[in-house]
């Protein structure tokens, strides 16, 4: 496969079965092993590559639908501000869907940077609500985590696509 | 209207789940926090309990055999202090004094933790079957993790003391002094000590609970004065930069602080679980490392003998 070619995301070519294992990952990542995978204060956020990888495979509603869904999951997880990364990870479910539809260019470079510029659009989201006001913590924890947690992400992200995906 | 549908069927579903999250959002944080504890208590607590359990049965043996020699241990010790604990009841007695409430400590394991950089909640693995209750202390063997916020049958969740609505109040041991005061968290996991203004204190000075209040009794171990801050806001109190004693992030396992309630008991206080050798905690720069009572006799006998060859 070329690097940059026009046609049908891998994700969506996907079998089923194959997808519904990226997804189980995906949680059970989440749930169990983001604590133990943190360096230096930057986790790998399964939910968003769940999410992300969705919305290519499903387009924007579908994108939005199931972005709601991990959203309202990983809201559960914390139990502060419910509905925050609900909110969050339906506009990324939607906004990476619609770039699929209409100009998604099937390069393994083009997922993965969508999914760092999702990981960075939902940490300015959470991490400016979270600081309430207080910008010197949001300046703080922002430079200091955001950069590493959005390289681990998109590692990890490559990483299950290409074990999971066969990409 | 049905080919507008249509065209923007996926605007108008982002849009409704959009203001989903945003009622989710603006509801009461205690209704948040309501749902959210459900859904907790329904899907991923049987998933946590599920992991503990499959990692439980990896370690079995190894536990069995360190249990049995800790077992072991703790028999030949609780025979020696038998003859102790009587002797202590008989004086006790002679003097009338109320007996302290017991306190029972419940060992538990950390099951579940919540995910942000900073943990603010554990869950632990034991509940209402195990005589846990809302508002019991938590504590490691170094000094206090937090407490009980809320209890299933055989788990429960803790509220940690780097959360922002943690509170309990406090007492600073000084060089020479004692002040009160309360024990707070910032946003950020910092961790205050509020003082009334006129308050002297130094890094180094040790700061335990003070046993007001009803949850915390007395003398647990909460953390050091690192430094001093200014209150940025009215300027009316004295602000203390808290060093914790406990590492949360290392905490795995911990005890539920469960108090009696026979009448005739007084309210009880634990310095002597976390300061051995002390009726109260010792003040800053004080020993208070276990030294034995023959010890203690030896280092007085050799005092005692100094001063005398100095007469």
């Amino acid at each position: 496969m070329s690097l940059v070619s026009r046609g049908t995301p891998w994700v969506a070519r996907m079998s089923r079965g194959r997808f519904a294992l990226f997804a189980a990952v995906c949680v059970v990542g989440a749930l169990f092993l983001e604590p133990l995978l943190e360096i230096a204060g930057a986790t790998p956020d399964f939910v968003l590559i769940l999410a992300v990888y969705g919305a290519i495979r499903a387009g924007a509603m579908g994108g939005a639908a199931l972005g709601f869904v991990a959203g309202l999951f990983r809201d559960t997880l914390l139990l502060m501000h419910f509905g925050l990364y609900a909110l969050g990870l339906t506009v990324i479910g939607y906004a990476v869907g619609k770039m699929r539809e209409s100009l998604y260019l099937d390069a393994p470079a083009a997922d993965l940077l969508l999914l760092s510029g999702g990981k960075l659009l939902l940490d300015v989201l959470v991490l400016a609500v979270a600081a309430g006001g207080a910008w010197k913590a949001f300046e703080l924890r922002f430079f200091w985590e955001s950069p590493g947690s959005i390289v681990y992400t998109t590692v990890v992200g490559a990483v299950l696509s290409r074990v999971i995906g066969g990409r | 209207m049905a080919l507008f549908r249509s065209a923007y069927r996926a605007e108008i579903v982002t849009g409704a789940l959009v203001m989903a999250s945003l009622v989710l959002l603006a509801l009461p944080e205690s209704r948040q926090d309501a749902i959210a504890r459900a859904a907790n208590h329904v899907v991923l607590l049987p998933l946590a309990n599920a992991r503990n359990t499959m990692g439980g049965y990896a370690g079995l043996r190894d536990e069995n055999t360190r249990l049995r020699s800790e077992l072991q241990a703790a028999r030949l010790e609780l025979g020696a202090t038998e003859g102790l604990r009587l002797q202590n009841r008989d004086l006790s007695r002679m003097l009338e004094f109320r007996e302290d409430q017991p306190v029972d400590l419940i060992p538990t394991r950390v099951i579940d933790r919540d995910f942000g950089t900073l943990p603010t909640t554990f869950v632990i693995d034991v509940g209402a079957a195990d005589g846990v209750a809302i508002d019991q202390p938590v504590v490691t063997l170094e000094g206090l993790v937090g407490k009980i916020v809320d209890v299933g049958n055989s788990a429960s969740e803790v509220m940690l003391f780097s959360h922002p609505e943690f509170s309990a109040s406090a007492m600073l041991v000084g060089g020479d002094h004692l002040e009160y005061g309360v024990v707070r968290s910032t946003p950020s996991g910092e961790v205050e000590l509020f003082l009334p203004l006129r308050s002297g204190s130094a890094p180094g000075d040790r700061i335990v609970s003070s046993g007001y209040g009803g949850t915390f009794p007395r003398g647990i171990p909460i953390g050091t004065v690192e430094h001093g801050r200014e209150d940025q806001r009215l300027g009316l109190q004295k602000i203390d930069v808290v060093r914790p004693v406990v590492d949360l992030g290392s905490v795995g396992a911990a005890f539920v602080l469960r108090r009696g309630v026979d009448p005739g008991e007084s309210v009880g206080d634990v310095p002597r679980l976390f300061w051995p050798g002390f009726a109260y905690p010792p003040m800053a720069g004080e020993s208070f490392g276990r030294q034995r009572p023959d010890t203690l006799a030896a280092d007085s006998l050799v005092a005692d003998s100094a001063a005398a060859a100095g007469r």
